[in-house]
């Protein structure tokens, strides 16, 4: 996902040897194991812009999404299949009306933008899935949604969850209907209902439960995301904030992941 | 992680479990100034020298009401707290025991903590007992757990039927023990009534069997026509989860012991919201020390739900 810039050759070198750099140290993490799908809880973009003392409302979140691009590509680099990232929660519609529409208008800006690279050919193999009650959504947003869906179908190289008016509680309602309306349709007894007929109702069953759950801002909560898919994930939480997630940071949590891993492995073959 | 103060192997002994507490209280600097007031002097005393060796949960008069300590604040206590009670098997490697000694010092670890929270006006709790991924583990471990389980509950309901501590249990009984389950009966409906602190056991518990059975119940109202399939919503779902026994399902602060840092499967719907607390102790260890670290830093967040705090 590169943006259309001009770059001077000084850029151009220091930019091939910090991917040089990284080929390196992504291949030394991968001698042990990849998480298959990491989460990110993307917390902390407005305190961002408080502390830079940025401009606009939502100077924060576009800090957010220049962040979003470069790990997008870590994982690209390192070998992650998918990535899921929390854009926007039920309860983020919470906040004051001017704030959700200026997030509102950047998500449609930046989706837009996606298109117009998928359309030119340059997604890099990276297929995009929303998830959420995206009924809620307006109509523009939702058409650009299901556009861009559609483009990156075929996809393999990269696959990205964006979250969007998601919440768990609104994900297992949604669930426990479709799962009722199948069950009671097919005459089945409500006995007969399993879990994985409620699974594939949820509006993550296409994607792999997340494997390491990196929650950026310094808190420590789960805020509604994936409570189910995450019962058995490693919970990261890092003081940084989401703008200021870095490379080493990543490292770091894949690193840790790695170490759990082990004895986690050691713990089911005792068991 | 292997805790730093390496104690011999030895029998295990209860009071020396406790004496160890102490030491480490003392050690504390926030704690020393509590412990130099003759009233709580006293009443450590009374629990770990002169009673005998089983310690009994013990709510003494209204004067220890007010023993929060002084980090913490009165208005800002969470209303529920939840508990994975993990690193018994651990702990009891780690001094050469058995792992049903480890669980035994873990009953005594989970007395301290009712008794705590009965004083310092947290009205629910919720522990994590026994969870439905644990019965891949030894027949020999599951039969002990479930005998301790009915012996504590013997030896202590009544003790806690006194001090007004409601019991619930949750989780899938079906596979318990009928012994078992008939205590587990007798002591709920003993307790029903009571008000000064609910402890709900989850044994047999897992998030996704709570949520799956709900939504059973829910499929068969819906079967029977009592309800539409449009009007399920999340309250719905809330009533019929087998958390909707108590008038506080949403666990303010969620604390995990010996290090690891998953949910593992307990309490999905229900965590939304919850702050959660990882502590590096074994179970065992956790103790008071443990707990007011947890609740410190439980009373330093910022929450949000969502929103924004301008």
């Amino acid at each position: 996902m590169n943006t259309r810039e001009e770059v001077g050759e000084f850029t151009q070198i220091s930019n091939a040897l910090m991917s040089l750099m990284r080929k390196f140290i992504f291949k030394v993490l991968r001698v042990g194991p990849i998480p298959t799908n990491i989460s990110f809880i993307m917390d902390g973009n407005r305190r961002f812009a408080k502390k830079r003392n940025l401009e606009g409302l939502d100077a924060g979140h576009r800090a957010g999404f220049i962040s979003v691009k470069y790990i997008l590509q870590y994982c690209k680099e390192i070998g992650v299949p998918y990535v899921t990232l929390y854009a926007f929660g039920m309860d983020n519609f919470k906040r004051g009306p001017e704030e959700v529409k200026c997030v509102m208008d950047l998500m449609l800006e930046k989706v837009e933008l996606t298109i117009d690279q998928a359309v030119s050919g340059n997604m890099n193999g990276v297929r995009i899935i929303f998830a959420g009650d995206l009924n809620s959504l307006n109509e523009r947003f939702r058409a650009a949604t299901q556009k861009l869906m559609k483009l990156t179908e075929e996809n393999r190289d990269l696959i990205v969850v964006v979250c969007v008016a998601y919440s768990t509680s609104v994900e297992i309602v949604h669930a426990v209907r479709d799962s009722c309306v199948r069950k009671c349709k097919n005459g089945d007894g409500p006995v007969a209902l399993e879990l994985s007929d409620v699974e594939e109702c949820m509006y993550t069953s296409v994607v792999p439960v997340p494997d390491l759950v990196i929650r950026t801002g310094g808190g420590d909560r789960l805020s509604n995301f994936m409570t189910w898919q995450t019962s058995r994930s490693l919970l990261h939480r890092t003081e940084a904030l989401w703008p200021e997630l870095g490379l080493w940071h990543l490292v770091w949590a894949i690193l840790k992941f790695q170490r759990m891993q082990y004895y986690l492995q050691k713990k089911k073959k005792f068991h | 992680m292997l805790s730093l103060r390496v104690r011999p192997p030895t029998s295990f002994d209860f009071r020396r479990f406790n004496a160890g507490d102490l030491e480490r209280r003392w050690r504390l600097s926030r704690d020393c100034f509590l412990s130099f007031s003759p009233k709580l002097e006293e009443n450590r005393g009374v629990r770990f020298g002169v009673k005998s060796s089983k310690s009994e949960v013990s709510f003494t008069a209204a004067e220890e009401e007010e023993t929060l300590p002084e980090e913490l604040q009165p208005e800002l206590m969470p209303k529920h707290v939840a508990i994975i009670m993990d690193g018994n098997g651990r702990w009891a490697k780690n001094r050469g025991l058995q792992p049903w000694d480890g669980h035994r010092a873990g009953v005594e670890a989970l007395k301290e903590i009712v008794e705590l929270c009965g004083k310092w006006g947290i009205q629910v709790l919720t522990v994590f007992a026994f969870s439905t991924d644990n019965w891949i583990r030894p027949r020999i471990e599951i039969d002990f757990l479930f005998s301790l389980f009915e012996r504590a509950l013997k030896s202590e309901f009544q003790n806690l039927a006194e001090n007004n501590v409601r019991i619930s249990i949750i989780g899938d009984s079906s596979k318990l023990p009928k012994s078992l389950l008939r205590v587990i009966n007798e002591v709920e409906e003993v307790t029903k009534n009571n008000t000064r602190l609910q402890l709900i056991v989850a044994v047999g518990y897992s998030g996704k069997y709570d949520v799956l059975q709900a939504c059973r119940g829910i499929a068969q109202r819906v079967k029977d026509g009592e309800i539409g399939v449009e009007e399920i919503d999340e309250r719905l779902i809330e009533e019929e989860l087998e958390t909707n026994c108590t008038e506080f399902p949403y666990p303010d602060l969620l604390i995990r012991t010996s290090g690891e840092l998953r949910v593992s499967n307990f309490l999905l719907w229900q965590l939304a919201y919850t702050e959660l607390f990882f502590a590096q102790e074994l179970w065992p260890d956790f103790g008071r020390s443990g707990f007011i670290e947890a609740l410190t830093s439980f009373q330093q967040r910022q929450r949000r739900f969502g929103g924004r705090k301008s």
